[in-house]
């Protein structure tokens, strides 16, 4: 049996010993010490918690891109009204929505650009081209479709409506100008040839027009005249767009000569904007789900630590900690989760939302050197 | 000087109330060592509750040095078992995140004392139940008579009127149990005053007195 009688505590005069080193911890607050001991749960809670935030802001910041992506096309460009069919859809994104044709469109692009107000003029005609590449051994001809975009008018005397990245904009009916994207899927470069609908083109340029839909950068552009001819195309444009020193002018002449949908640089951009809420939409349903999975979570760990920890507490309140020492324990441990976990995640959800930005939202990262 | 008068504590089961003390009385003077025996719902851990501020009694009072502590405030009990009761259970109750000189530091710290003056009182009780090589050691590598050790010296941290210890051998083999009753006499010895609820005959020797219970009444009182 143990003999502690040389050394038996009593109450009067408790027997005394030289402080040794005392550790750091020894000195930190109960709440401070009790997190530095659970350190792997509250790292872990941390971690998890820093995730579901960072996926909140990497939404927001994928919907910031994802909006850019949307509006960029038009606020970009100096054009200042778009002239499509009534009832057409000026960036047609969603199954049904058509762009819409406008007849007789020489003589209305003639007219247009006729107007005293009226600076640049560039039509749009969309269509599909049948791109020939080697002939296989069958004897067959292997081909892919193109979207090929009919430009009429000079699109580089519209400050930031060309956005060239390699090469001249076309000058003549064999040449032609390839988004980058095409491109790149394509293989193909600038002074290659290709053959479309079984005329040969030149690739003078690497690029794409602004204001011609959210595809492109996957689009070929050529002659307005000679789209047509190949793909045997009727008298029509899809849309104009107009560089005018007076748009309410120009707006009103074109009412009056067509019936046509005309709209002013701000109302294209809110038309679009629209058709980016609908991704918006999900942009921040997904930011409610993961927030809700993070309130849940940091919920699930507090309980789950109390509850782990509630003969712990109960020990506390016995030997006469008061309740408010215990809450504090409680309350700061989700604190400091909580703060860590927010400035993680925020960092994170920014870094992971510009890469994925750079990766669906080019315009964004191309603004700098875009334009002519 | 602590004393229960009267007290009676009934609980509601369903339908039911089950009287666990019927019109108890007990005085306890500063330094006794007593012992309460009985079978199990004879109302040992009930008034031990009671004597501890664990618990309200239905009826009757209960007096720390002649003051009702039973209509006091939350706070106000919890200080008094802060600085005046100390407590020890069957299975130790340690924190299990901190060393053995911080779970007897614990009360120290509740009760203000700066970290230099809490780090030598907790050391000398450890050393002075031989825990001195065991200090910074976190419960889980303690073995149960070192852990009721730790536990008692939490109790003694802030030089209790009273150490109450609910089956404090309960956890412990034979010769761990046979160091911890040591320890109590010796304490005692000390000048400190202990209540043991038991069903331990050994510990039960080992008191100055043994009160035992049965159906919430005192049926028997021996001194020893």
């Amino acid at each position: 049996m143990p003999d502690y009688s040389s050394q038996v505590i009593t109450r009067e005069s408790p027997p005394s010993v030289a402080a040794t080193e005392i550790p750091f911890s020894f000195r930190l607050p109960l709440t401070l010490r009790s997190i530095l001991r659970r350190w792997r749960k509250v790292v872990g809670a941390t971690i998890g918690l820093s995730f579901a935030l960072s996926v909140v802001v990497a939404f927001l910041e994928l919907s910031a891109g994802g909006t850019y992506l949307f509006t960029g096309e038009y606020t970009e460009t100096g054009m200042d009204v778009y002239v499509l069919m009534r009832g057409g859809v000026i960036a047609p994104l969603l199954p049904g929505d058509r762009i819409g044709e406008i007849e007789d469109a020489r003589l209305f692009l003639s007219q247009v650009r006729s107007f005293p107000e009226v600076r640049g003029v560039v039509g749009t005609y969309m269509t599909a081209l049948s791109r020939e590449r080697e002939r296989l051994p069958n004897g067959r001809q292997d081909t892919e479709p193109w979207t090929a975009v009919g430009v009429y008018g000079d699109p580089s005397r519209v400050p930031g409506t060309l956005v060239l990245k390699q090469g001249r904009w076309f000058r003549s009916g064999n040449e032609i100008v390839i988004g980058q994207s095409l491109a790149s899927a394509s293989g193909l470069s600038v002074g290659e040839t290709v053959i479309l609908n079984g005329r040969r083109f030149l690739i003078t340029g690497i690029g794409h027009i602004r204001g011609v839909g959210f595809g492109s950068n996957g689009y070929a552009y050529l002659d307005f005249d000679t789209a047509r001819e190949l793909s045997r195309g009727r008298d029509i444009v899809n849309l104009v767009m107009i560089d005018s020193l007076d748009p309410p002018t120009t707006v009103q002449r074109i009412a009056s000569a067509r019936d046509v949908q005309i709209m002013t640089k701000d109302q294209a951009i809110a038309s679009v904007l629209e058709l980016a809420n609908s991704r918006l939409v999900v942009y921040v349903l997904f930011s409610a789900l993961a927030l809700g999975v993070a309130g849940l979570f940091i919920a699930s760990v507090l309980g789950s630590s109390v509850n782990e920890r509630r003969t712990e507490f109960a020990t506390m309140l016995a030997i006469g900690l008061p309740k408010r020492t215990i809450l504090g324990m409680v309350l700061g441990e989700g604190l400091v989760i909580s703060a860590i976990a927010s400035l993680l995640g925020t960092a994170i959800g920014i870094g992971l939302g510009e890469l994925m930005n750079v990766y669906f939202a080019p315009i964004r990262a191309n603004r700098a050197n875009c334009c002519l | 000087m602590l004393e229960v008068r009267s007290v009676t504590r009934e609980y509601r089961l369903g339908e039911v109330t089950v009287k666990a003390l019927d019109d108890l009385s007990l005085r306890i003077e500063d330094g006794e060592f007593v012992a309460i025996l009985g079978p199990s719902g004879s109302g040992k851990s009930t008034l031990l509750n009671l004597i501890g501020l664990l618990d309200v009694p239905s009826s009757g009072e209960v007096l720390l040095d002649g003051r009702d502590v039973v209509h006091l405030s939350d706070g106000e009990r919890a200080r008094i078992r802060l600085m005046s009761i100390g407590f020890v259970f069957q299975r130790f109750h340690l924190v299990s995140a901190f060393s053995a000189i911080e779970n007897v530091a614990l009360p120290l710290e509740a009760a203000g004392w700066p970290a230099e003056a809490r780090w030598e009182r907790a050391a000398s009780l450890l050393r002075s139940v031989g825990m001195a090589d065991r200090m910074l050691f976190a419960p889980a590598r303690l073995s149960g008579g070192q852990r009721q050790r730790v536990a008692i010296c939490r109790a003694l941290a802030n030089t209790p009127r009273i150490v109450l210890a609910d089956e404090p051998t309960g956890q412990l083999h034979s010769e761990d149990k046979a160091g911890i009753i040591a320890l109590f006499q010796q304490l005692n010895r000390a000048g400190n005053t202990f209540v043991v609820v038991t069903h331990d005959h050994e510990m039960a020797s080992a008191a100055r007195r043994i009160v035992e219970l049965r159906d919430g009444k005192i049926i028997r009182e021996v001194r020893t």
